[in-house]
């Protein structure tokens, strides 16, 4: 799935905000530091791509994150 | 006596916290008089993962490392288990913490016999925070998201059901995650902290296939 570019620009402004010194390790994608990760979904990558998915699945859960929370 | 089979390859940062993190679990279980099976790093191959399987015939197996769709992979990305060969683990309740094998290998394992897959329908996602990366243990942004991941074969051990086991460990991720967000050190912004975020994405994907009563009481 090819996403928006004010969607991948929303995630790159999200991605921007993380820690420079934390890294993910994403399964068999590999590991990226944040710089990695914001020029993954800039290449419109696989891995960009399930960054992007990612960030929209979180932005998703927001509203509902205080009830989740209280399971 | 029951068995369980343990594979953890060792040969990058991912799955180097798995092994590392899956070490407590293994003195759990054997506390409980549970009999180990030890697969690690470079023996987590196709052959002596089927081989152990059919020759031990454990009733439980515990799965780390990378996944497909329909792949489990061992050392250096060695594709171990697929759905053809999933049969491998009929009789077991699995729990393979790896990338996305729950919909397609986990449906095929429990249609060839497996009592219970609890895997992930998405990434297994691991934060890392760089000082720590040779010192999986002590990492303060990958501990809350390896216990919860943990809580999994923690009630597993216990003889608790495979949906207990999910349940408990989406709960402790839910934990985890109030945690900081009420902690004091919170900045209040959410997209900064990688741990809440790899929380609510693996608690997210973390399901089983089978008989979610499937224990090993």
């Amino acid at each position: 799935m090819v996403y928006d570019e004010q969607i991948k620009k929303l995630v790159v402004m999200r991605l921007s905000t993380m820690p420079p010194n934390v890294s993910f390790s994403i399964g068999n994608y590999g590991k990226f530091s944040r710089e990695d990760l914001i020029k993954e979904v800039k290449k419109n990558s696989a891995t960009g791509e399930a960054i992007v998915s990612m960030e929209i699945d979180l932005l998703r859960q927001m509203p509902h994150l205080s009830a989740q929370l209280s399971e | 006596m029951k068995r369980m089979l343990v594979a953890r390859p060792n040969f990058d940062d991912g799955t180097h916290y798995l092994h590392e993190w899956s070490s407590a679990l293994i003195k759990e279980a054997q506390n409980k008089g549970i009999l180990i099976t030890d697969v690690k790093g470079d023996d987590v191959t196709e052959k002596n993962i089927i081989g152990k399987l059919g020759s031990i015939k454990p009733e439980m197996a515990f799965l780390n490392g990378h996944g497909t769709k329909s792949s489990f992979c061992g050392h250096q990305m060695e594709e171990v288990l697929n759905c053809e060969s999933s049969k491998a683990l009929k009789g077991t309740i699995t729990y393979v913490r790896a990338c996305d094998c729950l919909e397609e290998l986990g449906g095929d394992a429990v249609s060839n016999g497996c009592r219970a897959f609890i895997g992930y329908g998405k990434p297994f996602w691991i934060p890392m925070q760089n000082e720590y990366t040779a010192r999986p243990l002590q990492d303060p942004v990958a501990k809350p998201v390896m216990e919860a991941s943990n809580q999994v074969m923690k009630e597993l051990i216990n003889g608790n059901s495979a949906l207990q086991a999910v349940d408990a460990s989406r709960k402790l991720a839910n934990r985890h995650a109030a945690e900081i967000l009420f902690s004091k050190k919170f900045s209040g912004d959410i997209n900064a902290n990688p741990t809440l975020k790899a929380l609510l994405m693996n608690k997210g994907s973390l399901n089983l296939k089978g008989d979610s009563a499937a224990s090993i009481s």
